[in-house]
């Protein structure tokens, strides 16, 4: 019972943050606004600013939250570490990679209806989980800290990859890959939302059919192979399942980081390891904390914004120092 | 060793199937739903525009998103109408005092809209903000800073659009002519290799972090015009050159651009005396060296012909004249 | 889905088959012809020095590991021809002391042994929890379910792995060393509980130990590996005798009988000063 009154008040926090969060800014709005989406003409001033700019950006935050929060515990469970994300472990550089590549050649094309942008951004992820997972294999024993160097050996390798093509680049693909490199929600209009969605919601999908698996890959290969788990294959579809996550996401916002170490660590902390609830409370944590996050980020400032990922990084790098430590404490 | 046989990757139950056509219609639906969205842009965005050919009066409030843009305005004589700037604005000390709605890539769309603009100027190489604009339903026009050509042209683009096409005319003629006085002055004379170098640290005793002007931006021509070529030939825009970069190169002459005032000539002389440890460069050794101070050295807006005028100055020690018309006025802060 | 393959295994004399196994990784050879019959309803163990390859038997038996050649038949149908799904239904396995720092509570460890039973999306029934609540009743543990597994001792946590492979509802039990780690009390809980569950339900038990008493005390079959090869099988008394020992660890022990049982128990050799053999 205990539990499931704090899963209640996780749906009443989710609700608030998606029904106050729009409310707040710089210029304030009245709720007569609900009354008018889809309004056309800049005459209606506040519902364009409404519905044209704080929803698009509070869901694309939200979903962002979801998929970058799910990657995370998907890392943490399959890699058995607490600082296993897309991020720390060089994922979300190969994504951001495909991207930066993608610019410089100035491509465009698309598969039944997925742009070329977030299949290069996949293609990058997929290309970095298989150098990462293949050191893992490799080095044989996956000890934290032999996985966590790996993660930022290649992490740096992409970065550098990445500077060096903005240093060929023209102005204006430098300004656009600068830009979004800072993580970028401040564009979101209806149609990023609706490309991102698909990819944050197959992930999550799979993710919440796969937690038992999670729940016995936490514990050990062995183990979860021995309980009638094909490890192999379920791993292979989780890693789809985050590359699909992390590219859709990287591709419209940019890399924004720590997200998939705070709101799974905070959901372990309250609701326990179990993946039949950690996944269902971290997926909507994720989105909560992002959007408060991207809520401070343009309301802190009056002239302009910072971008989101200045302020999930501040947040996140003592956390990320706090858990560190806390977690060398007990090996 | 291979660990974990007994493959059935492929072998999916009921529920994965349930999952993998879950996954194939969330895609087409959105794909579907992005269709939609599109369609609907477009209608309004073509409303907009129908909208702006009934009104067929010219744009009342403007907004220059980057700082040579809102230079350009204010030479045009729009600056009555400008309302908003970029975040880097300092000239003319008008603009400065403006609203700010951001820098170069990250815009306050919200304080954008309550600002009420009929129109803002942009730069080509900030495009990746134009279609946000165009959805909100803010007119957009974006001008080309990167070329000599595309200054000049920006300001009959920007004249076109609020009515004052005589003045940009004179501006226009007024940047030819002078570009044509200039080219003949240096005619018949040699064509140095010059480095004009846009970077440098100074808070060390020799210049380092060295970036300079390579395949992109406008100084590139304007060397050209002021009778040199530049030392750097190689395809990078705005390259970072080690020492040994440097003495590859061994430019003639050596113009040094820096972003703030000097404020005396003793700290030009600091600023040219850091130059003295690279003295295995020729234009070292024969003190070719010069150093061009000021912000407006790195704006391709209306006072980029002083640039022009310190190039070749530095160059060939040619000094031409400047009629005194409007941009020599507008560069004296002397606006109407 | 695995219903089918159970059927024909009714009256089979051997749960396990291993015949012919042999596993090289690079130039080591792990396993040498490595064969062993594992009869129906009885406790086998498997003993041998460290690298002896005990361990990895145990993994082509779980289909972990793919022998190079030989053949594994878990109830007549060999190994490979299994799903994942439907071993896991034969076969339980109890790994070596669960790392600390698993944090599940005791209920949730323990319904994960469920995982071949269940649907997807973390479908769960509630017949499926009853089967766990009786798991941990026989293990002693239904008191625990809310407690997380690293606030237990080595011995508790040793008992819950057992319930969740109990739970697993499968005739042949798999453990890998069960009391390594333990101290003498928790030892002696999880072995007497061994015993217990093979004598009330019948099911097969194979287990790597190094605990010979107990080897010799509670089990009907024993095997003796060393090098990856078998060298010695037989009754618990016919292979834990001074020789076979000897033959295994290459260390002398002295046998003396239990004083209730009259079986073989395993004790030290007094050694006189000079280190040789009195």
């Amino acid at each position: 019972m205990k539990g499931n009154v704090k899963i209640w008040c996780l749906i009443i926090l989710a609700l608030v943050t998606v029904f106050v969060t729009p409310w707040l800014g710089e210029r304030s709005i009245g709720f007569d606004v609900l009354a008018r989406p889809f309004t056309m003409g800049v005459d209606d001033l506040d519902a364009v600013i409404f519905w044209q700019i704080r929803v698009p950006r509070l869901l694309l935050a939200f979903l962002a939250g979801v998929g970058l929060s799910l990657g995370g515990v998907v890392f943490q469970a399959m890699f058995r570490n607490a600082l296993a994300t897309p991020f720390t472990l060089g994922v979300a550089g190969g994504a951001s990679f495909g991207v930066a590549l993608w610019v410089q050649l100035g491509l465009s094309f698309s598969i039944l209806g997925i742009g070329g942008i977030s299949l290069a951004a996949m293609g990058g992820a997929v290309f970095s989980i298989l150098l990462l997972y293949g050191l893992v294999r490799a080095s044989g024993k996956s000890s934290p800290m032999t996985m966590l160097l790996g993660g930022v050996a290649i992490s740096f390798f992409f970065s550098s990859l990445i500077m060096l093509l903005q240093y060929l680049m023209d102005i204006g693909d430098s300004f656009r890959v600068i830009h979004w490199l800072m993580g970028d929600i401040g564009r979101a209009n209806l149609d990023s939302v609706l490309q991102v969605f698909p990819f944050v919601a197959s992930g999550g999908l799979i993710v919440m059919y796969l937690r038992r698996e999670l729940n016995l890959l936490s514990v050990s290969d062995e183990i979860a192979a021995s309980r009638g788990v094909n490890v192999d294959g379920v791993r292979v579809v989780l890693f789809f399942a985050v590359s699909l996550m992390v590219a859709g996401i990287i591709t419209v916002c940019g890399p924004i980081g720590f997200v998939g170490i705070m709101a799974p660590h905070m959901c372990r902390l309250v609701f326990g390891a179990n993946h039949r609830v950690l996944v269902p409370t971290s997926l909507i944590f994720g989105g909560v904390f992002l959007t408060w996050c991207d809520t401070l980020a343009r309301t802190v400032s009056v002239s302009s914004e910072i971008p989101v990922g200045i302020v999930t990084a501040l947040l996140g790098g003592p956390f990320f120092l706090w858990l560190l430590f806390k977690h060398g404490e007990r090996h | 060793m291979k660990l974990f046989v007994n493959k059935s990757l492929f072998r999916l139950s009921s529920g994965g199937w349930f999952v993998v056509v879950c996954v194939l219609v969330l895609f087409v639906l959105s794909h579907l739903g992005r269709s939609w969205v599109r369609g609907w842009s477009a209608e309004q965005a073509a409303m907009y525009a129908e909208k702006r050919s009934d009104a067929g009066q010219f744009p009342e409030r403007l907004v220059g998103l980057s700082p040579s843009n809102v230079e350009t305005l204010f030479a045009l004589g729009l600056g009555d109408k400008v309302v908003g700037v970029n975040r880097y604005t300092s000239y003319p000390a008008a603009a400065a005092d403006l609203p700010k709605i951001g820098g170069m890539v990250d815009v306050d769309f919200e304080q954008m809209l309550i600002l009420k603009p009929d129109y803002v100027v942009l730069l080509e190489s900030q495009r990746s903000l134009v279609q946000k604009f165009e959805e909100i339903g803010i007119k957009t026009l974006s001008v080309n800073h990167e070329s000599v050509e595309g200054i000049v042209s920006s300001f009959s683009e920007i004249a076109k659009l609020c009515g004052n096409e005589e003045r940009a005319a004179a501006i226009c003629d007024e940047i030819r002519e002078h570009i044509e006085r200039v080219r003949e002055s240096v005619e018949g004379r040699g064509r140095p290799r010059v480095l004009i170098c846009i970077h440098h640290s100074t808070d060390v005793s020799q210049p380092e972090q060295i970036i300079v002007c390579g395949s992109g931006g406008y100084h590139r021509e304007l060397l050209e015009i002021a009778g040199g070529v530049n030392a750097y030939d190689g395809p990078v825009a705005f390259p970072k050159l080690s020492r040994e970069n440097l003495i590859n190169l061994n430019p003639d002459i050596i113009i040094d651009l820096v972003n703030k005032k000097v404020v005396n000539e003793r700290s030009r002389d600091e600023l040219k005396g850091l130059w003295n440890v690279y003295g295995e460069l020729d234009a070292v050794k024969n003190r070719r060296v010069v150093i061009a101070d000021g912000a407006e050295h790195f704006l391709p807006g209306p006072r980029f012909l002083k640039t022009l005028d310190v190039f070749s100055e530095g160059i060939h020690g040619v000094k031409v004249e400047r009629k005194s018309t409007i941009l020599k006025h507008f560069e004296e802060g002397d606006i109407e | 889905m695995g219903d089918y393959l159970k059927a024909g295994s009714g009256d089979l004399e051997y749960s396990i088959l291993v015949e012919g196994v042999s596993l090289s990784i690079g130039r080591s050879r792990l396993l040498d012809d490595v064969s062993l019959k594992v009869k129906r309803g009885s406790m086998t163990a498997i003993l041998g020095a460290n690298g002896a390859g005990k361990t990895t038997v145990l993994k082509c038996l779980l289909g972990l590991v793919k022998p190079s050649s030989g053949r594994v038949e878990v109830n007549g149908r060999d190994v490979n021809l299994y799903s994942r799904v439907d071993l896991a239904r034969e076969l339980a396995y109890v790994p070596q002391l669960l790392n600390a720092s698993v944090s599940f509570t005791v209920l949730d460890f323990v319904m994960m042994g469920r995982y071949a039973y269940e649907g997807g999306f973390g479908y769960q029934d509630k017949e499926g929890e009853g089967v766990a609540m009786d798991a941990l009743q026989r293990v002693d543990m239904s008191k625990f379910i809310d407690r997380k597994l690293h606030t237990l001792s080595g011995g508790e946590r040793q008992k819950v792995c057992l319930a969740a492979a109990l739970a697993q509802e499968s005739e042949i039990l798999i453990l890998d060393e069960p009391s390594a780690h333990l101290d003498p009390r928790q030892s002696e809980e999880v072995h007497r509980l061994l015993a217990g569950v093979a004598e009330s339900s019948g099911l097969t038990i194979l287990t790597v130990t190094h605990d010979l008493n107990w080897a010799a005390m509670d089990y009907d079959y024993v095997f003796g590996m060393k090098d990856g090869r078998v060298v010695a099988e037989g009754l618990a008394s016919e292979v834990i005798t001074c020789d076979g020992l000897r033959a295994l660890f290459g260390v002398d022990f002295t046998i003396v009988p239990h004083p209730d049982t009259e079986r073989g128990m395993v004790v030290p050799t007094v050694r006189n000063r000079e280190g040789g053999i009195s």
